[in-house]
């Protein structure tokens, strides 16, 4: 499922409270790689805690939502080859600007669920129709 | 360290950032379980200034979520001016007690995606918002000479 999307979402940690981004990321080799430039993002995903990327998505013909969350620790890539392999990578960031940073999520988990999209009517609790149900 | 801000991105006034979050039914939630981040796909609704979304009693969530500070983010993409969006709301989720205003979150119209019993709603008080848009590049700026198919012929 992760290969299918190119947008997810990156949790780190930030001195004292969680903080979540959204990137653009690739697969490679079982490893998720991303862009970014120097700042927050680059700062806490190197840091010594390590990082949970989120990715879903809603197929409209089953109704079906999915999500994948892989955690592990975020490493930049820095060996001369690994970057020139990386660069080879199909890896679009949205938004432009320099980042020169890639970074190589290694997952120690990955955990995926899916389920069929319930009705809304589901969560309608007797309140909601009350005063409805006594004409209609 | 400084941010290398690009002139494209637009930061997004908290007005605007509200309009966006009562726009949306879906966002991801990030918190630390177990002394790492951890993130979940939610369903929320925005009533009274902050966040509410149901949970389960002994899941995941529901553990880690109360008292403590969390994230939370939304995002989208305009196909019509390729601007792509995101709003990212930090504070701490605090499990809203029966007494307190329950009842009248129940009647909100927050319609959990996935069906079994979610009975406990959660708020996140809103300590940090901030949204930025910016303009979504061609693929094409991010090509390099090594991953240009014309060149590969003549290697």
């Amino acid at each position: 499922m992760l290969r299918t999307v190119s947008v997810g979402r990156l949790a780190v940690w930030v001195e004292d409270h969680p903080d979540i981004f959204p990137i653009n990321f690739t697969t490679d080799h079982g490893t998720l790689v991303f862009r970014t430039g120097e700042g927050t993002k680059l700062v806490s995903a190197l840091g010594d805690t390590p990082v949970a990327m989120e990715a879903d998505g809603v197929d409209p013909d089953t109704g079906t939502a999915w999500s994948v969350v892989a955690k592990g620790g975020a490493t930049a890539i820095l060996a001369t080859d690994d970057v020139l392999d990386t660069v080879g990578l199909p890896l679009f960031p949205w938004e432009e600007g320099r980042k020169d940073h890639f970074i190589r999520i290694t997952p120690t988990s990955i955990t995926g669920r899916s389920f069929v999209v319930t009705a809304p009517t589901t969560w309608w609790g007797p309140m909601n129709n009350a005063p409805h149900a006594a004409n209609e | 360290m400084t941010i290398d801000e690009s002139p494209d991105i637009e930061n997004l006034p908290k007005t605007e950032c509200w309009e966006l979050l009562q726009g949306q039914v879906i966002g991801r939630l990030a918190v630390v379980v177990e002394d790492h981040p951890d993130i979940f796909p939610i369903n929320y609704v925005v009533h009274n200034g902050s966040v509410i979304f149901r949970t389960a009693l002994g899941t995941k969530l529901h553990g880690s979520v109360n008292n403590t500070p969390v994230a939370f983010e939304i995002d989208g993409y305009n196909p019509t001016t390729e601007q792509a969006w995101s709003v990212v709301l930090r504070g701490r989720a605090q499990e809203l007690e029966p007494t307190t205003g329950l009842a009248e979150a129940g009647a909100l119209p927050l319609q959990p995606w996935q069906g079994g019993e979610k009975n406990h709603l959660m708020r996140i008080d809103t300590l940090n918002l901030s949204g930025r848009r910016f303009q979504v590049t061609k693929p094409d700026i991010w090509t390099t000479p090594l991953t240009d198919a014309r060149r590969a012929s003549f290697e």
